[in-house]
């Protein structure tokens, strides 16, 4: 499976020295901002512009890596090469294996750049920047995405299974706008709603607030709530079985 | 130099480095007050936490030992390695629970307000931090049982990594013990010397354990998984039928009774695994057949 890995690694190196180069000036360039406004505003405000460059500096990394992901599915798109995997000795489930292995890793490697800027920005702001919590929900929010995409992207062709995922969540916003017009929003926008409890999250994301947050839940909510990522490492198994199940059809989707 | 020559070097030079970054930085982070603020913790925190993968990457580099198998997951046909990973720390957790309530006295009845769904949403919510958990505990994976434990087999046999790894694993800990009182609290008889046997005892327990499941699925994702598991369900298991005021007594005076209970729960899931390992057919580990540059050795050497 490591072979395919570095295969996949080695056709997207000039993305991803590209991306890299790219989060990590940013990165530099927001510390460098971090820096000038230490002495510019006063203490009591320094919390909330760290947690802010913090989240700032996640999203895109996050964001970009996300691209990165979707892009392996472009790697190897061909019959023959299909064809020729799946006869070889490692067989289907170690290509697929790989793709998943690879979005994981890439996945990974966006937490620990998230890490990485947060003791940066503790040696700077000279205080303690840790929103670890905050980054793994990011993390399982693309192995989500990526649970989606790779398994319509593997049966129905990369083209086909971008389009699809894009329909889809077109079709989700769509469908929930009509909602917010029409339905009972009372738990959402409501008071002690999830608009109310998404504010508390935001004014307290370091790994202390999180804590808070999820204690001052009930048993009930905090079990439904801390259900969810168990859910998508389950979703992400389920989707990589499927995938193995469905790696050889969609060939017949391929282009070329 | 001979093989085994080497394999000694190696070991000292690993537990030098990795003892020397514990040592030097864990006072700093565990003299510090609770929630201290300062900018370098993070950093300090992370390099005494990863200073056995430090020293494993270090050693490996100085010794020309490669990294291959180190972190390949290997699930296909291990099965029941990484269901025991997630299984036996539970397992652990509901002994130490047992352990605790009775010798607390606390009765067999959920009594944090909210009842039985109070300590199901704790407990949910702790196997959530236990991927956060993970994250830290590949520092301590990666060279404790990635590295150490395996070349104290070669040098010292099965029996012989176990106890020696035990007591290396557990004399780490003296920083977090002797400044944070870590597991049994700074309130005892023989402070800090009893913690640190006490330690030892559990490490050694823990250690047949991880080192089962590590040789099962040859890979150190499952000592990963089940240490971090330990770390964090087993913990909020421990503690599923006492009181919020018992929990903070157990954080405070009563912690080395805790103490004593988690030792005796790990002495008593790691004398099966240890049965266990001693009847396993010999089966080579990546770090154990790894020769010079990464590459595997073809023929076995001849013992001594």
């Amino acid at each position: 499976m490591s072979g395919f890995i570095l295969k996949d690694l080695y056709i997207m190196r000039k993305r991803i020295i590209l991306n890299i180069v790219f989060l990590l000036t940013t990165m530099i360039l927001l510390d460098i901002l971090a820096g000038l406004l230490k002495n510019m505003v006063p203490k009591e405000d320094i919390n909330v512009i760290s947690a802010g460059l913090a989240i700032m500096v996640s999203i895109g990394t996050f964001m970009g890596l996300y691209s990165l992901e979707c892009d392996i599915l472009f790697t190897d798109e061909r019959r023959k090469w299909n064809a020729y995997s799946a006869a070889s000795e490692a067989g289907v489930r170690a290509v697929v294996g790989a793709k998943y292995t690879l979005c994981f890793i890439i996945s990974f490697l966006g937490y620990l750049i998230c890490r990485f800027n947060d003791i940066v920005l503790s040696l700077i702001l000279d205080r303690t920047v840790q929103l670890s919590m905050f980054y793994l929900g990011l993390v399982f929010s693309v192995t989500l995405l990526m649970a989606v995409q790779l398994s319509f992207g593997l049966r129905f062709g990369a083209k086909y299974g971008t389009n699809l995922r894009l329909a889809l969540f077109i079709g989700i916003f769509v469908l929930g706008s009509i909602y917010a017009m029409f339905g009972d929003v009372d738990w959402l926008m409501g008071e002690g709603g999830v608009r109310d409890n998404m504010r508390y999250l935001l004014e307290h994301l370091d790994d202390a607030g999180v804590k808070n947050y999820i204690a001052k839940l009930s048993g009930g909510a905090a079990a439904v709530l801390s259900l969810i990522p168990h859910a998508i490492v389950g979703m992400y198994w389920l989707s990589y079985r499927s995938s193995c199940r469905a790696y050889t059809k969609g060939a017949e989707n391929y282009d070329k | 130099m001979t093989s085994k020559k080497k394999d000694l070097l190696s070991i000292a030079v690993y537990i030098f480095i990795c003892f020397t970054l514990m040592f030097v930085f864990g006072p700093l982070i565990y003299t510090a007050e609770e929630g201290a603020d300062f900018g370098a913790y993070q950093i300090l925190y992370l390099l005494a936490a990863f200073s056995p993968c430090i020293a494993c990457l270090v050693t490996r580099l100085l010794f020309r030992e490669g990294f291959k198998g180190q972190l390949y997951p290997k699930f296909s046909g291990n099965f029941k390695a990484y269901f025991l990973a997630v299984v036996i720390p539970l397992v652990f957790g509901i002994l130490n629970c047992v352990l605790i309530t009775i010798s607390t006295g606390a009765g067999f009845s959920f009594k944090l307000e909210g009842g039985i769904f109070t300590a199901l949403g704790n407990n949910m919510v702790m196997s959530v931090y236990a991927y956060y958990a993970m994250i830290i505990i590949i520092g301590e994976e990666l060279g404790w049982r990635g590295f150490l434990y395996d070349k104290l087999e070669k040098s010292f046999g099965l029996n012989g990594a176990v106890v020696i790894g035990g007591i290396i694993w557990g004399l780490w800990h003296i920083p977090p013990i002797v400044h944070a009182g870590l597991n049994f609290g700074k309130d005892y008889p023989g402070f800090p010397y009893a913690g640190i046997v006490l330690m030892c005892v559990m490490c050694i327990g823990f250690g047949a354990f991880l080192q089962l499941i590590r040789k099962m699925s040859g890979s150190v994702i499952a000592p990963i998984i089940a240490h971090g598991l330990i770390d964090s369900v087993s913990n909020s298991l421990a503690t599923m039928f006492l009181s919020e005021e018992m929990i903070l007594d157990m954080a405070g005076g009563k912690k080395f009774i805790v103490g004593i209970c988690i030792t005796v729960t790990a002495v008593i899931v790691g004398i099966p695994c240890w049965v266990v390992l001693n009847k396993r057919p010999p089966h080579p580990s990546p770090a154990a057949t790894a020769s010079p540059q990464g590459v595997k050795a073809t023929t076995a050497e001849p013992s001594p």
